[in-house]
């Protein structure tokens, strides 16, 4: 039953299938007559061809893989033969390593105390060598540190030369410590260029050409201190430059190699601690210059004036130069004979003197108060300078509250140095000007009534 | 001879250790100490002197009642009193001049002191050590220098005032 069915179906595709050739045939064109055998022939042709062409795929293939296969065979053959060569090299390796270690056996037992010798000079050399590059002495017998470097820094066995070396530049650096010298080396000028300069140096502590100092730095060259010490260290050092050998000379040395000669660099002149006051400083300044000015004027005019009343006192004549002179002409050109006309009239010729003589005395005073106030008012600004410094970068660094805390300080300072001079000179004035006051209003009085009294008698 | 050169080796060690401001210091008090002796010299001695000469010249006066005579005794006063008081505006000066200078010595020693800070940017007391017996030294120097002269210008103001009073008293008007 089912091989019925199968029949049946197949027969109406093979029908189906040929109606449709036939259509097709028929549809395309009537000089083409294609037959179905032709068409079975041409399949069957071409089916042939395929597998055909398959197999030979399939042949080149094959072929190819058993290239592939030849080359991993020879790959892997190399990779075993490159393992076997490293292996090999471990052995040699370790052989050596072990050669290596048996040697340095070797060499340390036949070293043996010689090993910490050696130890010990590398140290040493190392030492040195920091010392002698920061000396002084370097800028006579230059390279000296090269040497000791060498020997401070090799793998090998240090030579018999370098040791000798060694114990020859430590005895040159004593001996020389002990020596003043004078001798010729480059220097570094002020422009950077070298400049051959004679210098004298004292022991490693300080060295100086013509009085002024120069330091020594890490590029093993002197160069001149930016800023020279005060002038007695300087006549010190041009002492010792014209010391002739005999006796003794006084010179200045450095027992801190250098330090303190740097600090030097570092300590203000005068004038930059004028200029650290401040805006409040500059006005100080002022004030001091005209207070002094105005002081010693008034000291000067009121002694002179102080010594001419003292030889009118002697004099009989009048004279119109000097105030009690002044006074006595009033009295002398008075014509009444009442007492008491004459006493007004020499009131008033007095009253008239004493002004100018007190005139401006008070102004020093004033001023004389008024420096230590200002002095003070550097100090509260210079305070308040601090505390905002603090507010805005806090208590870290204490070199940005510096510049307040120095205003605030030279400020007092200078308030005063203005005030203590201004005082004293007050203080003189006033007595001069005292004296001269007194005579006029206790002693005018009297004294023309003796000259009177004499041209009566 | 020894105990002269220690002494002068410790004053030398003192005037070191105190700084420029205590030569200044002791260069015043020397000043003002000459100054008091040549006053203590004068009221030991020379001011009996000064009276007895104002006297003399009112003795040898026949009139003692013009309004003459009133201007001559109002001189001799005066002239007595110009002796008795001569220096003593200096001597006051300077003894208000003396504790100033200590304490331009503070501030000096205490510029040196922030000096050390800033150079060295530690607080080593020991590096300070200078600035601050700078800063000290000085401000007791002038306070002992001031108060030495204190004691003798009040006492010298005094004797003034008392003798001032005692010649007009003594020169007797009729």
């Amino acid at each position: 039953m089912k091989l019925f069915k199968l029949a049946s179906l197949s027969l109406i595709a093979g029908v189906t299938a040929a109606s449709m050739d036939f259509s097709s045939g028929a549809m395309s064109s009537a000089n083409a007559q294609v037959t179905l055998d032709q068409v079975l022939q041409a399949v069957r042709q071409e089916r042939s061809e395929v597998s055909q062409e398959n197999r030979e795929r399939e042949q080149r293939f094959l072929q190819q893989r058993n290239q592939q296969q030849a080359e991993l065979t020879r790959v892997r053959n190399q990779v075993a033969a490159e393992e076997a060569e490293s292996t090999r090299l471990e052995g040699v390796m370790e052989e050596n390593q072990e050669r290596i270690a048996e040697l340095d056996s070797e060499l340390a037992s036949k070293q043996g105390e010689f090993q910490e010798l050696f130890g010990a000079a590398r140290t040493a050399a190392a030492d040195l060598s920091a010392q002698v590059q920061s000396s002084i002495i370097s800028s006579q017998f230059p390279g000296r540190e090269v040497t000791l470097m060498e020997l401070a820094q090799t793998e090998k066995l240090p030579t018999e030369d370098q040791l000798r070396d060694l114990w020859e530049i430590m005895i040159q650096q004593m001996s020389e410590q002990g020596k003043t010298v004078t001798y010729n080396t480059t220097i570094l000028g002020a422009d950077g260029q070298e400049q051959e300069e004679t210098i004298t140096r004292i022991g490693p502590f300080v060295a100086f050409s013509g009085d002024r100092y120069l330091t020594f730095n890490e590029s093993g060259k002197l160069r001149f201190l930016p800023r020279q010490p005060s002038g007695a260290i300087r006549g010190a050092a041009s002492r010792v430059e014209n010391a002739s050998g005999d006796g003794f000379v006084r010179g200045a040395l450095d027992p801190t190699l250098g330090t303190l000669l740097g600090l030097v660099v570092e300590t203000p002149t005068l004038k930059e601690r004028f200029d650290q006051g401040g805006p409040v400083g500059r006005i100080i300044g002022i004030v001091t210059v005209l207070g002094v000015l105005l002081g010693v004027y008034k000291w000067v005019t009121l002694t002179m004036t102080a010594g001419a009343v003292r030889s009118q006192v002697r004099r009989k004549k009048a004279s119109k130069a000097n105030p009690l002179g002044r006074v006595m002409l009033a009295y002398e050109n008075t014509n009444s004979n009442d007492v008491e006309t004459v006493a007004l009239k020499l009131d008033d010729a007095i009253l008239k003197e004493v002004p100018k003589l007190e005139g401006g005395l008070n102004l020093v005073k004033v001023l004389a108060a008024v420096a230590p106030l200002l002095g003070l008012l550097g100090t509260v600004i210079g305070m308040i300078n601090t505390f905002q410094a603090i507010t805005l970068f806090g208590t870290g660094d204490p070199q940005i509250m510096a510049s307040g805390i120095s205003e605030a300080l030279v400020t007092t300072v200078l308030g005063l140095i203005a005030a203590i001079p201004l005082l004293l000179l007050h203080a003189f004035a006033a007595g001069a000007s005292k004296r001269v006051t007194q005579i006029l209003e206790e002693q005018a009085a009297g004294i023309i009534a003796e000259h009177a009294e004499g041209g009566r008698a | 001879m020894g105990l002269f050169n220690s002494g002068y080796e410790s004053l030398i060690e003192f005037l070191a250790t105190g700084g420029n401001v205590l030569v200044i210091i002791m260069g015043t008090t020397f000043f003002m100490w000459a100054l008091i002796i040549e006053r203590l010299m004068y009221w030991g001695g020379a001011h009996g002197g000064v009276v007895k000469r104002a006297k003399r010249a009112w003795a040898a006066r026949n009139d003692h009642k013009s309004w003459y005579a009133h201007a001559v005794r109002e001189r001799l006063i005066s002239e007595a009193n110009q002796e008795a008081q001569r220096n003593n505006g200096v001597i006051r000066a300077l003894v208000a001049v003396t504790p100033l200078l200590g304490l331009l010595g503070t501030v000096t020693g205490m510029v040196e002191v922030f000096d050390v800070m800033a150079t060295t940017g530690s607080s080593n007391a020991r590096l300070m050590a200078a600035g601050i017996s700078k800063a000290t030294i000085p401000t007791m120097a002038g306070l002992v220098a001031s108060l030495s002269g204190l004691i003798f210008i009040n006492a010298f103001d005094r004797n003034a005032q008392k003798a001032s009073h005692k010649i007009s008293d003594e020169l007797l008007i009729e």
